[in-house]
């Protein structure tokens, strides 16, 4: 499910949030570009909401009981597939043979990875400010290995999912 | 002469016996001195390694330059970045005369600036300080601000142990990508998080009003515990 395929068609960010909630899916990855005032940066990074970032997780148990979870943590019980699906990713990237950042993982307190009710990271592909990472990201060869990277790492969860028993199975 | 004293109960001491010099003292005593000198020695290096390796290092101090106390910056490293960060996790305070301040050197990761108080001030002082410097930007050295410019600090204050700072609209202005904004977030929540005992987390307001996202990314709903591992080591 795509929640938007043109920048002028974008949903805010509740739009976005309902097509989530309101979808089939069982994984997010929110696409993204970076950018920084350093032109040397470069490179895909993949985030996730970081529970360890928030001062109220451990208050309410570190995800161990979504019932009891107000709203807005509900990405608690998805942290640890979270962080899982983000290191799919980076291992179908880095098959891809695509060129990661140094510290390609990060936690951080991103909206929508907080709020999906199912386990999420978001994927910057590189940044507009570096002229190699924009040349490539206009690169239909490119887009097309990072897609193919991406959906394998979808694949890859779905089985792992699948495979454990009373798991976050939708 | 021996160290042993001459038994008590010698019969009748003689003149030369009362002025005897006094008996020297028996070098187990002296052992004794070296061995609890060289354990205090032990146990105060131990300590000092202890500390060294595992404690907090205050970063130096940069020093004011003639005719101005407090903008006389030399970049520092940053403090030791703690392994991952934990929720409720409070750094101790700096000097009690100086606050750090966050910029990046690389876009990518934090980097503090200690800056010395030019008076003597309180905790709210303090934080207000803390985030004016942040706002006014680095001084010297390759450190760039992670805020955008044009932010204004409309108020800073401390509620429970949660530092409160309202920014004006123009920190609302796009930066571009998910790292910047991430870095934009943890200059301001770790400047007024690791300033100030007791104080776990900070809450970003904009223009006096509590704001669910900000740059339609980063999620202020509530407090932001203090990101340490964006600290440059």
């Amino acid at each position: 499910v795509l929640t938007r395929n043109s920048a002028a068609a974008a949903p805010d960010l509740g739009g976005r949030l309902s097509i989530l909630t309101g979808a089939v899916g069982r994984a997010l990855v929110a696409l993204r570009v970076d950018s920084s005032p350093v032109a040397s940066n470069s490179g895909y990074r993949i985030f996730t909401a970081g529970a360890t970032l928030d001062p109220l997780s451990k208050q309410y148990g570190g995800g161990q009981s979504p019932v009891s979870l107000p709203s807005e943590m509900a990405y608690l019980p998805y942290q640890e597939l979270s962080v899982e699906l983000a290191r799919m990713v980076d291992t179908e990237l880095a098959r891809a043979g695509l060129t990661g950042a140094p510290d390609r993982l990060r936690q951080a307190p991103f909206y929508l990875l907080r709020r999906a009710d199912m386990p999420a990271v978001c994927l910057t592909l590189g940044y507009g400010s570096n002229d190699r990472d924009r040349s490539r990201m206009n690169d239909a060869a490119f887009v097309e290995s990072a897609a193919r990277a991406v959906a394998q790492a979808l694949l890859d969860l779905d089985r792992r999912l699948q495979e454990t028993a009373g798991g976050t199975n939708r | 002469v021996t160290s042993d004293s001459r038994p008590d109960d010698e019969a009748g001491e003689t003149e030369e016996a009362l002025y005897r010099p006094p008996p020297r003292r028996r070098r187990g005593g002296c052992v004794r001195w070296l061995v609890g000198f060289a354990l205090v020695a032990c146990v105060g290096g131990l300590c000092g390694a202890a500390y060294y390796l595992f404690g907090y290092r205050t970063m130096p101090a940069r020093r004011p330059q003639a005719g101005n106390g407090v903008r006389a910056a030399v970049p520092v490293a940053g403090q030791d970045s703690q392994a991952g960060t934990e929720g409720g996790y409070t750094a101790p305070p700096v000097e009690e005369n100086q606050v750090r301040v966050f910029f990046t050197p690389d876009g990518v990761k934090l980097q503090a600036q200690v800056i010395d108080l030019p008076q003597a001030m309180s905790t709210h002082e303090r934080l207000r300080f803390a985030m004016e410097e942040l706002l006014r930007g680095p001084t010297g050295g390759k450190l760039k601000s992670a805020v955008p410019e044009g932010v204004q600090l409309r108020a800073a204050f401390i509620r429970d142990d949660t530092a409160v700072v309202d920014l004006s609209a123009a920190a609302t202005r796009s930066l571009g990508g998910p790292m910047a904004e991430a870095l934009c977030a943890y200059a301001v929540v770790n400047t007024a998080a690791l300033n100030l005992a007791g104080v776990k987390a900070a809450r970003i307001l904009i223009d006096g009003q509590a704001v669910a996202v900000l740059w339609e990314q980063v999620d202020l709903t509530g407090p932001l515990a203090p990101d340490l591992s964006l600290i440059q080591r």
